[in-house]
């Protein structure tokens, strides 16, 4: 009996070594990289799904490519920054934002109010709206009104879902929300007819119908609701001298008309004229 | 609606450039996962007192909690209570989960290997002067293996396809490959296809690699059926 006591201590202490191995080498790795990157050129860690053309997609090379990644290596070049990319499923993005393991994201991330509370948003580079994808016979679907009764896809979180809900909310609740977990089947959904419409930027649905050759239409040329894209940073002191910096970047950028030469070079509308206030 | 064949079968080098990371992830967590549901394994039998009950807290959260939820709070719960956490990279931090996770399921299936050998079997092995090392080498040992490799090998294939999983804390494997892809063209299904057809094979191997090794084990069985 004494022996069998004496295993599971052994067992115990066993275990607590091989933690405290992976631990340990673990945190060798991580401090070596950073002295490495502070050294060298300095980094900007950014964070995005890679998965939002025109603005953020990858190559066959499994390199960056779009609006956001020209845009961030253009700022960054002027700033000194050298752009280093991770890839992930939108739901942890902002969740490696604020564990400290990226500094921003690049994903046409709209300035929300709710996203301004906690987050620093940079001069905003992009601004479009929201539309809505229905079928070709479709003719139903003239505003958001005419949704009352209907199916209608979003992709779960983001802000259109935020901006249908709470519109729902106030008129009734009488639209039947479906939440998608990504946006991979969604717009067969609207061409299969399972959802009645599917909420979606202007700029991606205009693209995305044309290149995916179902028969979908947007329901018209007004936006839904508009929005403003900036790129978000953790709400910090170090992070607002740099910010400023950032932004100044981008104001250049607009201002010289290289935002406009990037919208044209990557999206079929224009993506950098301001909303009227 | 069309479907782009050539597209597909132009997806697969740059899918496949993904395999060794599934296979590093998947089989590391395995055999991590093989050593701790061992050791859960003996915990359980032997019901060693205070060690007991924490296992069983810790089997009860890893079991009921979905994966994707537990990757979710090493990553990015863990390192808010313990900053020095945060050091720990994406693929460590899925290999720990999903290892401990799956840890939690093969205790059970190694608990019931263990229980499907009669207790006699070690009692005779004492009778005959054996010492537990021995009844447990010789005797006990070989067939509980036997027992537990179908089973085993089922985790094994789980956890393969589970990697997948870690892309939701930015480390980009097959699946993960696939989306980037057909983000770009739009072409969903085709780029899903063959995802699934790699996963289909690398799993049609693994079955073949385990009937090699159940045979290996069975053949003191067949040659007694020969004599």
């Amino acid at each position: 009996m004494k022996l069998k006591k004496f295993s599971g201590l052994f067992i115990l202490i066993g275990l607590i070594f091989v933690l405290a191995a992976c631990g340990s080498s673990d945190t060798g790795n991580g401090s070596a990289n950073g002295a490495e990157t502070s050294t060298e050129k300095k980094v900007l860690r950014v964070g995005s799904s890679g998965i939002y053309p025109p603005f953020i997609s990858v190559d066959a090379n499994g390199k960056a490519q779009g609006y956001d990644v020209e845009v961030l290596e253009l700022v960054g070049e002027a700033l000194g920054y050298e752009i280093e990319w991770t890839f992930a499923e939108f739901s942890g993005i902002f969740g490696m934002l604020d564990a400290g393991q990226i500094d921003t994201v690049a994903n046409l991330i709209a300035m929300t109010e709710q996203r301004r509370e906690k987050y620093d948003f940079s001069t905003p580079y992009a601004y479009s709206g929201a539309t809505l994808v229905v079928h070709e016979d479709n003719n139903d679907i003239k505003s958001i009104e005419d949704l009352k009764g209907k199916k209608v896809g979003v992709l779960l979180g983001n802000n259109l879902h935020q901006f249908l809900e709470e519109w729902n909310q106030a008129n009734g609740n009488e639209i039947i929300i479906t939440p998608y977990q990504d946006v991979s089947g969604t717009y067969n959904e609207v061409a299969l007819g399972r959802l009645d419409a599917f909420i979606d930027v202007k700029i991606t649905a205009a693209s995305r119908i044309k290149d995916e050759g179902l028969p979908l239409k947007l329901y018209g040329e007004e936006y839904l609701i508009n929005f403003d894209y900036g790129f978000p940073f953790v709400r910090s002191e170090e992070n607002k001298e740099f910010l400023e910096a950032f932004s100044a970047e981008i104001q250049k950028l607009q201002e010289d008309g290289t935002l406009k030469k990037l919208s044209d070079k990557w999206s079929a509308i224009d993506v950098t004229i301001p909303h009227e206030k | 609606m069309n479907f782009d064949f050539q597209y597909m079968l132009s997806l697969f080098p740059r899918i496949i450039e993904f395999l060794p990371i599934v296979l590093y992830i998947g089989t590391l967590s395995f055999l991590l996962a093989i050593v701790f549901g061992m050791i859960f394994a003996v915990i359980i039998n032997n019901k060693y007192p205070v060690l007991y009950q924490i296992l069983m807290v810790i089997i009860s959260y890893f079991r009921g909690i979905p994966t994707l939820i537990q990757i979710f709070i090493f990553y990015f719960g863990l390192p808010q209570l313990f900053p020095s956490l945060s050091s720990i990279d994406a693929v460590t931090a899925v290999i720990i989960a999903l290892s401990l996770r799956n840890a939690a399921y093969l205790s059970e299936v190694f608990r019931s290997a263990f229980l499907a050998v009669d207790k006699g079997q070690y009692e005779a092995c004492i009778s005959v002067n054996m010492t537990k090392w021995q009844a447990l080498r010789t005797v006990i040992l070989p067939q509980v293996t036997r027992i537990a490799i179908p089973p085993t090998g089922n985790y094994y294939i789980m956890m393969i396809k589970d990697t997948s999983l870690a892309f939701t804390i930015g480390v980009v494997d097959m699946m993960a490959r696939a989306k980037l892809e057909a983000a770009v063209t739009f072409k969903f299904l085709e780029a899903y296809l063959m995802v699934g057809v790699i996963y289909w094979v690398i799993s049609a191997v693994l079955q073949f690699l385990q009937s090699k090794l159940e045979a290996y084990v069975e053949k003191p069985y067949k040659k007694e059926a020969a004599k």
